[in-house]
């Protein structure tokens, strides 16, 4: 009895969570003759790559969060990629980029726009002629002190640095040490949530001024450093005229700052959620073996 | 004698299956602050594994000592001794609930050094439970929890880490988990 009404309790919280997720409907934004695309970089999923969510459910969060691109970067492998690709385009869904994370010591590198592999035996300034020869853009990940040396052959190689990351509201000095490197480069500002589960995807994101919606399209923009990422406190990176642009507008950095508040329907859902954990947990204990 | 096999599969099933139902609606509050069926069934899918590499290495371990209870009735009670984790997912999702989204990598360290608290419980309680299995005496039935997590922790963390898991990355991860520790740790004193 006391299982049935834990898990009536539960039932009652996916309703009505359930009910209340629904992906926001966005106007597209248009700004200078560009489309102004919302991105996220730098995303694992849980095939294989220590995240959380399979590539299919990796597309569908980033529709609820707001985001017109995500990159799905696996940690040396890019086949995860290939199947949340397949899956947004069979749904209509975001665009997804081919991406693949190097996890090398003492540099991360995260390729996107690329078609096959990057070896992780190559060193750094091979992996980065590979990304460019398959036509890719390379992204210097969270690239902390402890990766300036990794980094420092390819400083002028560099497409895009990561800005904002979330360790920049965990770590103190995070937000500098992003500040300092990426002041040493002629990279692109990225922002990217490094989503394995923790925090939100699209928590930290690039807006990206592109021609069209096209991976290749969104490649060619950062490559020509068109991109805005918003901070700690709404803090602007990027190119100085886009930001004017986006500034003036308005929308831009509206969208960088989603929402995460919880609705009245959502404390409800979580109350119940939690209530009927508890009481599955604490109510399994089912008649033991003979 | 049909009821009876039914009865069998969901013996066998049901404490996974429990597993996999905290796993995947911790996923789903934990990503988005709520409970909905497509983040739940994904995340329990992402983290089946979990049940499926913990039944593999009792499997193992079965085979090897025979017991006279049937398979399904051993696992349902290996299984029981999950709690101290499940207890330990609730606080989790409790506490990544309360947190705000931008504020979750802080759980990292708790997460980290509470983990050892389950880890240890379990190992008690899966040494008792061996010993009443089998009769068997208080160091072989060590050796039998040894060898079930010998065999379920490196399949569950070659699934999970998969391409990442180069020797050199694999050992890599201890150091930046005693970074993260580190670092928590200055934070607070």
């Amino acid at each position: 009895m006391a299982m049935r009404f834990a898990g009536a309790l539960l039932a009652a919280s996916v309703i009505i969570g359930t009910a209340v997720d629904r992906a926001p409907v966005r106007e597209p934004i248009v700004l200078g003759g560009y489309r102004v695309i919302a991105a996220d970089f730098h995303t694992h999923s849980s095939t294989w790559s220590d995240g959380a969510l399979t590539p299919w459910g990796l597309v569908l969060e980033a529709q609820h969060q707001g985001l017109d691109a995500i990159a799905v970067t696996g940690h040396r492998q890019t086949q995860d990629a290939r199947w949340a690709r397949w899956f947004s385009e069979l749904i209509g869904g975001p665009t997804v980029l081919i991406g693949e994370e190097i996890p090398e010591i003492p540099h991360h590198v995260v390729a996107i726009g690329i078609t096959e592999t990057i070896a992780s035996s190559l060193d750094i300034a091979a992996q980065i002629a590979e990304i460019h020869r398959q036509g890719g853009v390379a992204i210097a990940a969270h690239p902390g002190e402890m990766f300036w040396t990794g980094f420092a052959p390819v400083m002028d190689r560099l497409d895009g640095t990561e800005i904002c990351h979330p360790a920049i509201y965990q770590y103190v000095g995070a937000e500098e040490m992003l500040e300092q490197f990426a002041s040493r480069t002629r990279a692109a500002a990225i922002g990217s949530s490094d989503f394995h589960g923790l925090g939100r995807l699209g928590l930290c994101r690039t807006f990206v001024f592109a021609r069209d919606t096209s991976a290749e399209a969104i490649v060619e923009a950062i490559r020509a450093r068109r991109t805005v990422v918003y901070g700690r406190e709404g803090k602007a990176y990027g190119d100085a005229e886009l930001i004017k642009l986006a500034e003036a507008d308005g929308r831009v950095p509206k969208a960088a700052r989603p929402d995460y508040s919880p609705s009245a329907w959502d404390r409800l859902s979580q109350l119940l959620g939690v209530a009927g954990l508890i009481g599955l947990i604490a109510g399994s204990r089912w008649p033991a073996a003979r | 004698m049909q009821r009876a096999s039914e009865s069998r599969v969901w013996m066998l099933a049901r404490r996974p299956l429990l597993l996999a139902l905290l796993l995947g609606c911790g996923i789903s509050f934990i990503a988005s602050g709520r409970l909905t069926l497509r983040l739940a069934a994904d995340g329990a899918l992402s983290f089946a594994f979990l049940p499926l590499s913990e039944l593999a290495g009792f499997a193992v371990v079965y085979g090897l000592r025979r017991p006279a209870t049937a398979f399904a009735d051993a696992a349902d009670r290996f299984f029981a001794g999950n709690t101290p984790w499940l207890w330990w997912l609730l606080a989790v999702i409790i506490a990544a609930i309360v947190l705000p989204p931008h504020r979750h990598g802080e759980l990292g360290a708790p997460l980290l050094i509470t983990f050892l608290i389950p880890t240890v419980l379990s190992v008690f309680i899966d040494v008792r439970f061996f010993r009443d299995l089998v009769g068997e005496s208080r160091g072989r039935a060590r050796i039998d929890v040894a060898l079930q997590r010998l065999v379920s922790w490196p399949a569950a963390f070659a699934y999970f880490l998969g391409m990442a898991s180069s020797s050199r990355t694999f050992f890599y991860l201890f150091v930046e988990i005693g970074d993260e520790i580190a670092a928590w740790l200055t934070k607070w004193t």
